[in-house]
């Protein structure tokens, strides 16, 4: 993204482009109508990049303070509070928080700036303003300075760094562990190099003073300073052999300083001023001093970009998804026509062999499921037969039981009523354990065919002996029982019914007596198969 | 920032670009979209029908062994009246037939419409469903043997397989002297099984 960077130095507004990465010439702007005008005319032409104000006046302010330790919100009032009391006009004010107090409380140390005269900055803001041109913030020069003097060979903790203006100021900024202390600017009187030279350093022991006065330097070692310029001042300033026991001389080219912030050989001046208008551009410092309605434009700036960005991104994105899902389409439409074709193979082959097979009235799964159902049908017929054989063996040896009748019929349920009459089969029978019930244990539920047959009969002759014919119908139904192909056999009626719940009647004189009784018997048949 | 603050003036023209780009992408996305499903449902369809030839393709041998073992299987039970119509006047013939044999002292029967029949078990399931006709026998006997010689000669003459459903068997009162007087009134419930496909009314074939 392009950005430029407005330095407003002397009453005088430096514009500065880049080009290739390196800075271009400046275009000026004075402070009076005319160069207003220009300003405005240079403001309506010029794209709308963001701006970089970056200001070196000597209407500013250095204050170090400490307050307590809080965050967040409580830190941004507290911050707010003391610069309103410690600046009379705090529009343009600044805090940086430097680190903590060793002892006490350990209160934050922080380090207000402000610039005293809102005034000088106000006809460039108004003109910024007025053409909507979005300003990412105003920032101090000497506050820069920090990110200078880091990327400098500086290894002492108190530095001084001096550096000169192309508007005549002589920029003298104390740093301690490379945080901005204080700054000061001198105005360089007009004239030749000698006479700066010469100046230069009774600046530097004045303010080497005014730092002393303040305790801001060590006893036992120089003040270490270190002076940007030309060659020709520095060797002027060489010759004068300045060094001495409280203060010592680091002398920088300002083209070497300039290759150390990645500015390309050759520099081609000999003040500090593009030095840091790119550190400036390059290093995109938050805000320092402009306030949010100032940098209103700049937020809409990059809301702009955003909205933009947002645009591109839902068109690209809506372009590849939409690309993918068009080649995946495409794909689907060939695979679509090869499992068509492979289908269409292999009707075609099924139709031939099905052509040569016999012709059948049904689909063959069907044919098989008649033939199935017909085998099942027969493996479940029934006729009374199998009950009848049962009843003879079981008659064997019973030479006075007569059968007068026999309900039969034939059942998969050992349960079901015959005749109107339910009697519970209880083909579980206590005297065999290892009885033959089709769905004892895990095994899965087997269907199995029972016949089921209420036998009535009576004991002829009968001389009216109960007790002999009840024994006899006991004895009956075990050697019933005992039969291997019986499942159940119970006798329903008793010759004479001797429960407690049953009316009894009777007649001593044994007349017309008759013995009879039912029995119900189930016996499995062979159709035993899984369900 | 507040809304009062915005200036919308800087934004209009970035605002309608991503409304169109939004627009552009839901109508690309939307097309785009219905082309592929369309697409992928035709795909989903022939490999679905692929899936059915391949299936019936690989199961030609199984088909050819099925036919081999079951289709004459089948055309016997058609030829013994199982699968097909049911034939009533052979059962009826056979009966009299039997009622000649056995010289039995009276036969009478009845037998009622034919109906799809649900069995206590159960049954493979196809096109072809069982049907079966009620058939009530009502006979005296002199010995209760002749009633099994009568369901043999059932079984083993007549077209068709039936399952006696149940019987009652009583005995009259024997008379002295006279055992040539029949003495077992038997009452029994039969089916009649037939097999057949109801889409196919009148043949099994």
């Amino acid at each position: 993204m392009s950005r430029r960077v407005f330095f407003l130095a002397g009453g005088r507004m430096a514009v500065y482009h880049w080009s290739g990465g390196a800075p271009l010439e400046p275009l000026w702007f004075g402070a009076d109508e005319d160069g207003l005008t220009e300003f405005s005319l240079y403001l309506n032409h010029a794209p709308r990049d963001p701006v970089y104000m970056l200001v070196d006046v000597v209407e500013e302010e250095f204050r170090e303070e400490s307050i307590p330790h809080v965050m967040g919100s409580d830190r941004r009032s507290l911050i707010r509070t003391r610069l309103n009391r410690l600046f009379r006009d705090p529009t343009y004010s600044y805090a940086a928080v430097q680190g903590r107090e060793p002892d006490g409380r350990r209160d934050d140390r922080v380090l207000f700036t402000s610039l005293i005269r809102p005034d000088l900055l106000s006809p460039w803001i108004g003109q910024i303003a007025k053409h909507k041109v979005p300003l990412a913030g105003i920032y101090s020069l000497p506050l820069v300075s920090e990110a200078l003097i880091k990327r400098m060979p500086v290894e002492s903790d108190h530095a001084l760094l001096v550096t000169l203006q192309s508007s005549g100021g002589l920029r003298q900024t104390f740093f301690h562990q490379k945080r901005l202390k204080l700054s000061r600017l001198a105005i360089m009187p007009p004239g030749g190099t000698p006479g700066h030279a010469s100046y230069v350093l009774g600046e530097i022991e004045k303010i080497r003073r005014y730092l002393n006065s303040l305790r801001q330097l060590p006893h036992e070692s120089p003040l270490d300073v270190y002076v940007v310029g030309g060659r020709p001042l520095l060797a002027d300033i060489t010759r004068q052999s300045p060094d001495s026991l409280t203060t010592r001389h680091h002398l920088m080219d300002v083209e070497e300083v300039a290759e150390m912030v990645g500015l390309k050989p050759p520099y081609g001046s000999e003040y500090s001023d593009r030095i840091f208008a790119h550190i400036l551009a390059k290093k995109r410092l938050p805000n320092q001093y402009a306030p949010p309605s100032q940098t209103r434009h700049n937020t809409m700036h990059r809301a702009r970009l955003f909205l933009i960005a947002a645009s591109i991104v839902v068109v690209v994105a809506g372009i590849f998804i939409s690309a993918s899902n068009a080649v995946d389409a495409i794909v689907a439409i060939n695979e679509t026509s090869s499992a068509n074709q492979r289908a269409d193979f292999y009707r075609d082959r099924t139709n031939i062999a099905k052509q040569r097979m016999p012709k059948t009235p049904a689909e063959p799964k069907n044919l098989k499921a008649a033939v199935q159902m017909a085998d099942k049908l027969r493996a479940f017929q029934a006729t009374p037969r199998a009950m009848a054989v049962t009843l003879s063996k079981g008659l064997s040896g019973f030479d006075t039981i007569k059968i007068d009748k026999i309900d039969w019929r034939a059942s998969t349920d050992p349960d079901k009523p015959i005749g109107g009459r339910a009697e519970r089969a209880n083909v579980r029978r206590n005297n065999n354990p290892g009885g033959r019930n089709p769905t004892s244990g895990n095994a899965p539920e087997r269907e199995r065919l029972y016949q089921l047959a209420n036998i009535e009969g009576s004991i002829e002759p009968f001389d009216g002996n109960y007790r002999a014919a009840i024994e006899t119908v006991r004895h009956f139904n075990a050697a019933l029982l005992a039969l291997p192909e019986v499942e159940a056999a119970n006798v329903l009626e008793y010759p004479l019914d001797t429960s407690s719940e049953a009316k009894l009647s009777g007649d001593t004189d044994r007349k017309d007596v008759q013995a009879k009784f039912v029995i119900h018997v189930v016996i499995g048949t062979g159709a035993d198969e899984s369900s | 920032m507040k809304a009062a603050d915005i200036d919308w003036s800087m934004l209009r023209g970035a605002l309608i670009g991503l409304g169109i780009a939004v627009l552009v992408s839901a109508v690309l996305l939307g097309v785009s979209y219905h082309f592929w499903e369309a697409s992928d449902q035709k795909l989903r369809r022939a490999n679905s029908t692929l899936r059915v030839a391949e299936d019936e393709y690989r199961k030609l041998d199984e088909l050819e062994q099925m036919i081999a073992t079951f289709y004459p299987r089948f055309q016997d039970l058609e030829r013994d009246g199982i699968i097909g119509e049911e034939r009533r006047l052979e059962w009826t013939e056979t009966l009299e037939r039997a009622d000649e044999e056995l010289k039995l002292p009276d036969v009478k029967y009845t037998i009622n419409t034919q109906d799809r029949h649900k069995t206590e078990f159960s049954l493979p399931e196809g096109t072809y469903k069982l049907f079966a006709s009620e058939m009530n026998l009502n006979l005296v006997l002199l010995h209760e043997d002749d009633l099994f010689r009568l369901l043999s000669l059932l079984e083993e003459d007549a077209d068709g397989l039936y399952t006696v459903e149940s019987c009652t068997l009583t005995r009259t009162r024997d008379q002295p002297g006279r055992p040539d007087l029949p003495h077992i009134n038997t009452a029994c419930k039969l089916f009649w099984y037939t097999i057949r496909n109801p889409e196919q009314p009148g043949a099994a074939s």
